[in-house]
């Protein structure tokens, strides 16, 4: 095994075995098109009290229980095709008792962030009678937060590639 | 944090492996781990067991079907051991940098 406490040559071989671990945090190709369902059951939430007959609490549920098990599906399975487990705990407690925010936090803010306002549109708009725009805002949505989540990897690949803070 | 140098993860196989570990994330998985430490299974297998008993690194083992899944994750230990002795090879290439001003300097990629 060679020595390399005197080589620093050591440092730029490890920037190059962190970005070839950053490469492996490439979403397979279902995975995009399954978040985006997942918003779109999310954001047809609001519509469920005009479409069910049944009571709200009953139909939103219906949307939200398979909205949230397809996500956790779809991180399952994120993780085990690419082997590496990046998110999305939000802070992660040092040994010395500081605090710091995990890389795509901002992209993480702007997740809830949309998903409340157009839930709240939507609502709004659906109670004055105007389904169309609430469905319009529901696609923006869906879109703003597709937008969001593809920062939020490339934020994980950035944070992967650049060591995590750990020199 | 003092930059010194650790016996342990001196040797680059296992200053690989704990410095893939710290770059955050969580959990790595046995292969996604080897093929960016460019190594075989056989001395990821070693090399992680030393770093397990030294408490550096904790180790999950699992199974998807029939086939064994084995994850790794730096534990405090590690962390402080490696980020003081990656401040020590940075202080050496800096050292080194000085007295070779054409030397250049190396960046990390950003995307």
């Amino acid at each position: 095994m060679p020595d390399v406490a005197r080589d620093p040559a050591a440092l730029e071989l490890l920037r190059v075995q962190r970005s070839r671990l950053a490469d492996r945090m490439r979403p397979p190709w279902w995975y995009l098109p399954g978040v985006a369902i997942v918003w779109a059951l999310f954001f047809a939430g609001p519509f469920s009290s005009r479409s069910f007959s049944s009571p709200r609490s009953v139909s939103t549920w219906a949307i939200l229980v398979p909205a949230v098990a397809v996500c956790f599906l779809l991180q399952w399975g994120l993780t085990r095709a690419t082997g590496i487990k990046a998110g999305p705990r939000p802070l992660r407690v040092l040994r010395d008792g500081l605090f710091y925010y995990r890389p795509g936090r901002p992209a993480g803010i702007a997740i809830a962030v949309v998903s409340f306002a157009a839930v709240g549109t939507e609502a709004a708009l659906i109670r004055h009678g105007l389904p169309v725009a609430a469905i319009g805002v529901a696609a923006l949505a869906v879109a703003a937060e597709m937008a969001a989540q593809q920062a939020l990897l490339r934020a994980i690949r950035q944070d992967l590639r650049g060591g995590g803070g750990a020199a | 944090m003092t930059a010194k140098p650790d016996p342990l993860i001196h040797p680059i196989t296992r200053l690989s492996i704990c410095g893939l570990l710290a770059a955050g994330a969580d959990w790595v998985e046995f292969a996604a781990l080897r093929d960016a430490a460019g190594i075989s299974d056989s001395v990821l297998s070693k090399q992680s067991r030393v770093l397990e008993d030294a408490r550096y690194v904790e180790v999950r083992k699992g199974a998807v079907g029939r086939r064994p899944r084995t994850w790794f994750r730096l534990t405090a230990e590690g962390r402080q051991a490696l980020e003081g002795h990656l401040a020590w090879l940075a202080q050496l290439e800096e050292a080194l940098s000085a007295s070779t001003p054409g030397r250049p300097v190396l960046v990390p990629r950003s995307e």
